[in-house]
């Protein structure tokens, strides 16, 4: 009974430890800055290896999309309103896609011509949802 | 106090008995029904009809009433399963395996619901069926999880170590559920943050609000209902040759 | 200690007398891995881009083969009847054969990685990365198939391998991400796997322990 009671201790010490150390594992790597998703300025200040594809967002410059008349290539702006990249993108953009609206792009970076080749665009909605009669009133 | 922990005892020993269970939840299950068909209806009628268009998305949020909370029952019933599976293995109530045995077939298809309409919304307003985002995996994950658990209940002959091994896999996997969201999330992520809030000002105009939280509470009475069901049915699977059972079968008749 | 010792020198007698455990994944991870080249291109750039989440995708398929074995001999041969009767102390019976487990079935596989420098054109400078993150990943993979394995014993094998890949999910996004982006990005993976595999040990390992009680009730 003794030896089983000692067993259980150490069980627990056991499983309080590790957890301890993993949580203090998790808080270091918080620490480090990390970034998988580049906004204009972090494409700017340290551009990524043009060799990867990486997704880039932000907001949708004003006045800044250009379509192709016999194609479907387009050509916008996207902006965090410090910085902005150009990004070029052959396809159909979903409806969301609207100037002064998010959007995510994934695709090349080229830092050289701070240009971004897209092979996919996402609109990002908000989570606001607003009937059509009050944004009218309250416009 | 004593009272009180005394009618809990009481309840909880109560809930661990077949035949009570059975004969409570004949009495709750047309009661029940009508209350979730009822409620489901005016939601549905209310939000599909009578709520105003978004503005950046028109018609097409309407989704978000069969989406919402198909996706929220999902997700409540994993956890559920998980708390059964800890009541199963610290007080081996009988009750707690026959509940996670019921109720992981309509937690996985409320999940494929949940994908399904998710698709469906995804395609015309971020422009495609499916994103390998956090949300979004993770779902697809606890469906994973939902047919392991199914899976794994019935390559087992013996109830008690069939309970015992989804119990235990229950558990194990909604320690992991959050961990594997966390892990996605990374990539950030498309799908917008949750739009009812419960501490502040929900961020979703309460004229389509009402309507969804009136859906979700008829979703989830819905899986009282289809959870009874189910239960009931695996009582009367398990205790089919018992004596109580065939009194009860005989005097109905 | 004496029956640490011990127990550890049976399984490593065990593994090392029965060498198809060990060469069973390591063929099927070649196999896994040439056919990849063949199947979607053999462009070089292309490949060294794929190469980190083809290997782990490999190992961790490599991994579903070698987890019947942790616990399955024992428990047809009733050894492990024996363990649990006898009162051993079953944490150290299940953390030993894991790990003995992953040094026979695992290690050889990390080590074939290297090859894939010259396989898969991986890129030489994120070697180092890519064996860093599969020392750790392939150890929490060992533990999470261990209670696949544990749960579906003397049942059928697609059964471990639905249990067990969802669960390693988190390793599978964690481990390829280390290998593929640049070294300053590499401390918050590594990190994070190894908080992974201090969470995971203790629980999964108490998991394993109640999933082989049930076989016994």
């Amino acid at each position: 009974m003794k030896q089983h009671r000692k067993n259980r201790i150490y069980v627990i010490l056991f499983v309080g430890i590790s957890i301890l150390i993993s949580i203090f594992l998790v808080f270091s790597a918080l620490q480090e800055n990390i970034n998988l998703f580049y906004s204009p300025t972090d494409l700017k200040n340290n551009p990524p290896m043009s060799d990867r594809s990486i997704r880039a967002g932000g907001l949708v410059k004003e006045n800044s999309l250009k379509r192709d008349k016999d194609s479907l290539k387009i050509k916008f702006e996207i902006t965090d309103l410090k910085n902005t990249i150009s990004v070029s993108y052959e396809g159909l953009l979903p409806d969301l896609f609207k100037e002064n609206k998010g959007v995510v792009a994934t695709g090349y970076f080229y830092s050289t011509s701070n240009e971004f080749i897209a092979y996919e665009i996402l609109a990002k909605h908000d989570e606001n949802y607003v009937p059509k009669e009050v944004k009218k009133a309250l416009e | 106090m004593n009272k009180i922990l005394g009618a809990i005892t009481l309840f909880y020993h109560k809930l661990g008995s077949y035949p009570w269970f059975y004969s409570i939840s004949s009495k709750l299950l047309p009661i029940s029904t009508i209350l979730a068909f009822m409620i489901f209806l005016l939601g549905i009628v209310w939000g599909i009809f009578y709520s105003p268009s978004d503005v950046t998305q028109g018609e097409i949020y309407r989704i978000i009433y069969m989406h919402v909370p198909a996706a929220s029952v999902a997700q409540s019933i994993y956890f559920s399963l998980a708390i059964a599976g800890f009541v199963y293995l610290v007080w081996k109530m009988k009750m707690a395996g026959l509940f996670i045995k019921a109720m992981a077939p309509i937690g996985a298809s409320f999940t494929i619901l949940a994908l399904i309409s998710g698709a469906i919304w995804g395609q015309p307003t971020w422009g495609t069926w499916w994103v390998w985002d956090a949300r979004l995996t993770s779902t697809l994950v606890l469906l994973l999880f939902y047919l392991a658990i199914i899976g794994l209940y019935s390559s087992f002959d013996n109830k008690k170590s069939a309970d015992q091994a989804v119990s235990i896999l229950a558990m194990v996997g909604a320690v992991n559920l959050p961990i594997i969201k966390k892990s996605v999330d990374w990539w950030n992520t498309l799908h917008q943050p949750s739009s009812i809030r419960i501490f502040e000002e929900s961020t979703i105009s309460s004229e389509m609000l009402y309507p969804l939280l009136i859906c979700i509470l008829s979703f989830y009475l819905m899986v009282f209902v289809f959870g009874l069901m189910a239960m009931r049915t695996e009582i009367a699977k398990r205790e089919m040759t018992k004596d109580w059972f065939k009194k009860m079968v005989e005097k109905n008749d | 200690m004496i029956f640490l010792k011990s127990f550890f020198s049976r399984e490593v007698l065990i593994y090392s007398k029965k060498s198809s455990n060990v060469i069973g994944p390591v063929i099927f991870f070649l196999i896994c891995i040439a056919f990849f080249p063949l199947a979607i291109s053999n462009d070089p750039n292309e490949l060294s881009r794929l190469a980190p989440g083809l290997i782990w995708i490999c190992i961790l398929l490599a991994g579903m083969l070698s987890i019947q074995t942790i616990f399955k001999e024992d428990y047809d041969d009733g050894s492990l009847d024996l363990f649990y009767v006898r009162r051993f102390s079953m944490l150290q019976v299940v953390l030993i054969k894991i790990f003995v487990n992953w040094i026979f079935t695992a290690l050889p596989l990390i080590l074939l990685s290297c090859l894939m420098v010259f396989l898969l054109y991986f890129p030489l400078e994120k070697l180092l990365n890519l064996i860093g993150s599969l020392f750790i990943g392939t150890l929490i993979i060992s533990f999470f198939g261990a209670l696949a394995g544990a749960l579906s014993l003397g049942r059928n094998s697609i059964l471990a391998s639905a249990i067990m890949l969802p669960l390693s999910l988190p390793v599978l996004i964690l481990g390829s991400s280390a290998s593929t982006y640049s070294s300053e990005n590499i401390t918050f993976f590594i990190l994070l796997l190894l908080a992974l595999l201090f969470f995971s040990v203790p629980i999964i390992s108490i998991a394993c322990i109640g999933a082989i009680r049930l076989h016994y009730e």
